[in-house]
């Protein structure tokens, strides 16, 4: 370890690093412009000297770029180190007086005006030259695509010949890493950037390749999303990798199957909702403005696209007027789910409080066919927001939606007065059905568990065994099983949890005792029966002799899974099943008994 | 080794032969200062006159002897006299000479400097008795202008290759000792002790190692470098040989900057005579020791001449230095330990190995030893190149060999160490010059260019112009030299025509210090010196341009106006006939005048006028 001091105070540092880490260490803050921990510094800029005191060949240094060596003293803020660092800031105010970052980090040197002419025009722009990018493009992402031209005071950052760049893969990673902000990639990028939508925002803005799925997310950790990342696309970059100080990226690990045995499962794979433009008259996906309830959702969400501010997509200015409508495809037999999606009418409520929250002067109005508040306080609370004046609430549908001006005319019915009313509107939000989860056919045969008309999974008995499902062991929990909302999805996924622990907490599982039996010795092996036994409850088995010979390959029935229903044993040509308790010999008995 | 001896041995008597050739032979100053001045012309119709007039007579293309105000040279070998120098031979001269002195017996005494060997001519002194030879003791420079550089046998039979033979002979550690004995240090300019450095080269981790001859010569008015390689190539070589053999390198490489055409021909010829004697290559003579040598051919950029910028344009980036450390003898070209020295530097050892290094301490000052190669120009009469011993005085240099100012002019100052050194006052000509000293001075060494300027010379016009070739010159990649320095010389652009305000000076000295301490290299880190000497040694001048609104040199022309003092003024019409704007008016014979609104302030009749009546005003 190297021992110096930095502003009277002692620090240890590894070999190889600069002055600058030891004074992180140190908690000593030295302003930077040219350095990047990503990027091998340059000392460019020349805004982080420091003053060697002792221990080395005194004088201003780069603290970015001037390792650390044993028995240093280093002043970081000097009258000598304050003198340069204002003169340099100086120098750069008067190249890039537009800048607002050495405008902000001149004003914190107190620096007011400056003895030199600042430069306008094309030369007077925010670039200070600190080559960051260029370092950045060449030896971090691999691509050269842009470099340094001319020398001295011409020199300039651009591409080979100032044309568009072949070699720009449109990264952006240059504009993220300017410090003043003073490139634009698509002035270069020969490719429009594409930025990532976010997901979890419902791609109402983008995130970096990355990223948190979602704030509070289940391990709260970063991914890297392969399809974007120019490590995996490019085989550059890894300046994650390089600058994780724990070491933990690694580009090699890959999505691997893992196979677990469990004693019971719980499907929980919750709804999406349907895409509401196949229903044109909504103008969904034509107009900006037309958004679902899970995007308002996300707009006047804290952590949401705009941290919280209600704006319209259209000029990002607040709507003083909003229309809701509801039963966007449920409640709709032709082209549409016949359900009712039973949430939308308490979200809707609380979606006009939060818009009357965001802009205290709206308007709003709800198109609505009924409102269903079926549960404890929930009436209370839709009576709440009409009686407050939260929202006008209009008894009717919708029959169009179209442009005028800026504003959206929502023309529909007031069936209540019984007029047809037109509304300019400046945001229209549509609460479309609940619909499942879009993998859930796939997982629903694999776990041989039964599906409705509309992919929802069935229970065993809508009354008595609405968790359970009719393969033994697979429970349901929430809206994978029907339009469900935050607390009953809580109260199944509760009873769902309860019933696995039933099964699993004992060391001895009790089942009925009317299962199938095989015959081993008749069984020739042709697996009729695996296939028309609707739990899954069929295997094979191998019969081997002493020596561990294979002699056979017989049908075996899980006794934990197998339900009794004697499919299988009706199916088998050998007769080599049986279901317990109902052998035809004891069926015989049971008839002679009767005639007797 | 035999057939080295054997090739000494031929040598050596070739060389004999040619000294006391029985045919007359002509040695002709060929290289680019030569060229420039006409030799290449001299040469034509030495060869057409040597065919038509069917006689015996060799011509032998040489280097530079280093007496560049008397180019073209020719040397001239008549059997039985002693050789004679002739200086600035046109064509119709050497014809002269051919005609008169070879062919017939009149020495042309009025045409020549000197003889440069013992004996006897009528008329004719001796060269080394010339005022520019005088007090010059030349050790590097001993095969200039003598050998022909593309012959490798001349060097040899001139002691060429036995320093490094020597060496081979004794070993490392103790060609190393002769190093440190003599005391050389680095000619490049920051004169770090040559020893010091290859003994950190040698002794630093990592395989393989590398040697390069810094020859990016770049300072306005310095060539002492080119001379040496046009003029003596193998003495670079085998002070590079030597070098590498110290610290371990396999592989040597010479950085000539691309404008320097012929002295990387002379160098390529050279390297493969040597090598094709077995002097380089693989296993040099059987002792397994190793050493190849590439020319790299810079582009021109003052900058690559810093270590770290020309190890980036070695490896084929752009020619920007790095911040060190690692300095390159720790992480130098491809990451592995570096070692880099001047032609200059390089071309001192040869002798310190042969001769030993006592001999070589024994000239120059306590601290700075052996020889130094300055190139003496500007506003002196005797331009040229010039080796003398260290502690030499800058009046020696200047007036004894240099001949003083042009046209018995006042001395001003004199500009030591090209752009990044400063100025030397008169009251300091008596200064020993030494790295020490002229550091002391606030100058610098530097490669060795002296610019001797007189009093009408603007000193804040000559910060201007050094300023403007650095602010050209800077690459651009750190704050302090790219902005601090264009900002320097926008207050002097200012000052020189005539918007300078209180605070300028000032202002200077600020921007100065700053970028001195604040640079990433050395290009910026004296790039102030030619406005902080200026200011220190004539700040009057500076003031007299911000206050009054004058340049009393007669140099800036927003702050000149000429007029002619009548009584001085003769009317001999020559300002009357060179002025270009017709400003000058007046009769034969009657004192003229210059109008005002006319006059373009170009200088010409104040430069013209031989009776000193043009004036600044």
């Amino acid at each position: 370890m190297i021992k110096l001091t930095i502003d009277g105070q002692q620090v240890e540092v590894e070999p190889g690093r600069t002055i600058l880490d030891a004074a992180k260490l140190a908690g000593r803050e030295i302003p930077t412009l040219c350095h990047h921990p990503a990027v091998p510094p340059a000392g460019a800029c020349r805004i982080c000297v420091v003053e060697i005191v002792a221990g080395g060949r005194p004088g201003l240094v780069p603290s970015c770029a001037y390792p650390a060596q044993d028995g240093m003293e280093i002043q970081t803020c000097s009258e000598r180190v304050l003198q340069s660092r204002r003169m340099t800031l100086q120098l750069l105010l008067a190249r890039s007086p537009g800048s607002e970052v050495i405008q902000e980090m001149a004003a914190e040197h107190g620096i007011k005006e400056i003895p030199f002419p600042k430069q306008t025009g094309e030369s007077g722009d925010d670039c200070i030259m600190c080559g960051l990018c260029v370092r950045l493009c060449q030896q971090i992402v691999g691509a050269s695509a842009i470099c340094f031209d001319g020398r001295g005071p011409d020199r300039k950052v651009s591409t080979p010949y100032a044309d568009r760049s072949d070699v720009c893969l449109g990264c952006g990673a240059c504009a993220f890493v300017c410090p003043t902000g003073a490139i634009d990639p698509a002035e270069y990028c020969p490719n429009p950037i594409e930025k990532i939508p976010n997901e979890f925002n419902c791609g109402l803005d983008s995130r970096t390749p990355i990223h948190l799925p979602f704030p509070q997310a289940v391990p709260n950790k970063p991914l890297i999303d392969r399809e974007n990342c120019i490590r995996f696309k490019t085989g550059g970059c890894g300046a994650c990798a390089d600058i994780c100080p724990a070491g933990a990226i690694n580009y090699d690990m890959t999505d691997e199957f893992v196979e677990e045995d469990v004693g019971a499962i719980i499907v929980a794979t919750g709804y999406e909702i349907m895409d509401p433009s196949v229903y044109e008259e909504y103008g969904y996906g034509r107009y900006p403005d037309v958004v679902t309830s899970l995007e308002f959702e996300r707009m006047v969400s804290a952590s949401g696209p705009s941290n919280g501010e209600l704006t319209r997509l259209s000029n990002g200015k607040p709507p003083k007027s909003i229309v809701f409508l509801q039963c966007i495809g449920s409640r709709r037999e032709k082209n549409g789910k016949p359900y009712c999606s039973k949430i939308c009418c308490m979200y809707t409520a609380k979606h006009t409080i939060l818009y009357k929250h965001k802009v205290h002067d709206g308007q709003a109005f709800v198109f609505f066919m009924d409102v269903r508040a079926g549960g404890k306080n929930y009436d209370q609370f839709v009576r709440r927001v009409v009686k407050e004046k939260q929202a006008t609430y209009l008894r009717g549908r919708v029959s169009k939606v179209y442009a005028r001006g800026d504003k959206l005319m929502v023309r529909g019915a007031d069936t209540l007065s019984g007029t047809q009313i037109e509304i300019a509107a400046e945001m229209v939000v549509l609460a479309p059905a609940l619909v499942p989860s879009s993998g859930i056919r796939d997982l629903s045969q694999k776990l041989r568990v039964g599906y409705d008309e509309h992919g929802f999974l069935l229970e065993a008995h809508p009354k008595l065994r609405p968790v359970d499902t009719n393969t033994a062991g697979v429970f349901l929990a929430g809206a994978c099983h029907s339009p469900k909302d935050i607390p009953e999805s809580v109260a199944q996924a509760g009873a769902a949890a309860s019933k696995a622990l039933g099964l699993i907490c004992h060391t001895r599982l009790s089942r009925e005792p009317t299962i199938g039996i095989v015959d081993e010795s008749s069984c020739n092996g042709c697996f009729e029966c695996e296939g028309v036994c609707a739990y899954g409850a069929i295997g094979p088995r191998e019969l081997t002799d002493k020596k561990g010979n294979l002699l056979a390959t017989v049908a075996f029935i899980n006794e934990g899974l197998c339900q009794g229903c004697g499919a299988c044993a009706a199916t088998c040509r050998s007769k080599s099943i049986e279901v317990q308790g109902y052998r035809d010999d004891q069926l015989f008995a049971a008839i002679n008994a009767i005639h007797r | 080794m035999k057939s080295l001896d054997k090739y000494y041995l031929e040598a050596t008597d070739r060389w004999q032969t040619l000294q006391t050739s029985s045919v007359p032979v002509l040695y002709v100053g060929a290289a680019t200062c030569g060229r420039a001045a006409g030799a290449g012309d001299v040469i034509k119709r030495l060869q057409a006159e040597i065919r038509d007039k069917h006689v015996d007579v060799k011509l032998v293309e040489v280097g530079c002897l280093g007496l560049c105000c008397f180019e073209p040279l020719v040397v001239v070998h008549k059997p039985g006299s002693p050789q004679v120098c002739y200086g600035k031979v046109d064509p119709d001269k050497s014809a002269g000479i051919l005609e008169r002195y070879v062919l017939g017996t009149d020495p042309c005494a009025k045409w020549a400097l000197g003889t440069t060997t013992d004996g006897r001519l009528d008329g004719v002194g001796k060269l080394s008795e010339h005022p520019m030879m005088t007090g010059q003791v030349r050790h590097v420079l001993r095969n200039c202008g003598v050998i022909d550089p593309k012959d490798m046998g001349h060097y040899m039979a001139r002691d060429g290759y036995r320093g490094f033979l020597r060496a081979l002979e004794v070993g490392p550690d103790k060609t190393l000792e002769e190093v440190k004995k003599s005391g050389l240090r680095g000619r490049g300019g920051a004169g770090f002790p040559t020893w010091q450095k290859w003994q950190f080269c040698r002794k630093a981790a990592g395989e393989p190692k590398y040697v390069i001859c810094n020859a990016d010569e770049g300072d306005p008015g310095a060539f002492m470098d080119r001379s040496i390689m046009e003029g003596d190539p193998y003495s670079v070589l085998e002070g590079m040989a030597i070098g590498a053999f110290v610290i371990g390198a396999e592989n040597g490489y010479i950085y000539v900057r691309g404008e320097y055409p012929l002295a990387i021909n002379n160098l390529s010829i050279a390297i493969e005579q040597t090598r094709s004697m077995g002097l380089l290559g693989d296993d040099i003579l059987g002792s397994g020791f190793s050493f190849n040598l590439e020319i790299v051919k810079g582009a021109g950029a003052f900058v690559c001449g810093e270590e770290t910028a020309l190890i980036a344009s070695v490896q084929g980036d752009i020619g920007s230095p790095r911040q060190r450390p690692p300095y390159p003898a720790q992480a130098g070209l491809w990451g592995k330990p570096t070692n880099i020295n001047n032609v200059e530097t390089w071309s001192n050892v040869p002798a310190i190995i042969r001769q030993g290094g006592d001999q070589f301490a024994g000239s120059g000052t306590d601290r700075s030893k052996g020889t130094k190669v300055f190139s003496l120009v500007g506003k002196v009469k005797n331009t040229g190149l010039v080796e003398v011993p260290m502690g030499t005085t800058m009046r020696q240099i200047v007036f004894d060999i240099g001949g003083g100012p042009q046209k018995k002019r006042q001395f001003k100052a004199v500009q030591s160490g090209g752009p990044s050194g400063g100025c030397i006052p008169a009251s300091l000509l008596d200064l020993p010059i030494d790295f020490d000293k002229l550091q002391e001075a606030g100058a610098m060494m530097g490669s060795g260019g002296l610019i001797v300027m007189d009093e009408r010379t603007c000193m804040v016009d000559v910060a201007k112009y050094f300023l403007a070739f650095l602010v050209d010159e800077s690459c651009g990649k750190c704050t302090a030299c790219r902005e601090g320095v264009a900002q320097m010389h926008n207050v002097l652009v200012r000052i020189c025509e005539g918007d300078g305000r209180d605070g300028d000076i000032e202002l200077l000295e600020q921007l100065g210090s700053y970028v001195k301490e604040t640079s990433l290299c050395q290009l910026g880190g004296t790039a102030p010196n030619p406005v902080l000497s200026t200011i220190r040694y004539f700040r009057d001048e500076y003031e007299t341009h911000i206050r009054e609104k004058k340049c009393r040199a007669g140099v800036c022309k927003s702050l000149v106006r000429f007029v002619i003092d009548a009584e001085a003024c003769k009317g001999c019409g020559l300002c009357l006939r060179d002025c270009p704007a017709e400003a000058v008016s007046g009769e034969k014979q009657e004192p003229h005048q210059i109008n005002a609104e006319l006059c373009v302030q170009c200088g010409v009749c104040y430069e013209d006028c031989p009776f000193d009546a043009v004036t600044v005003e």
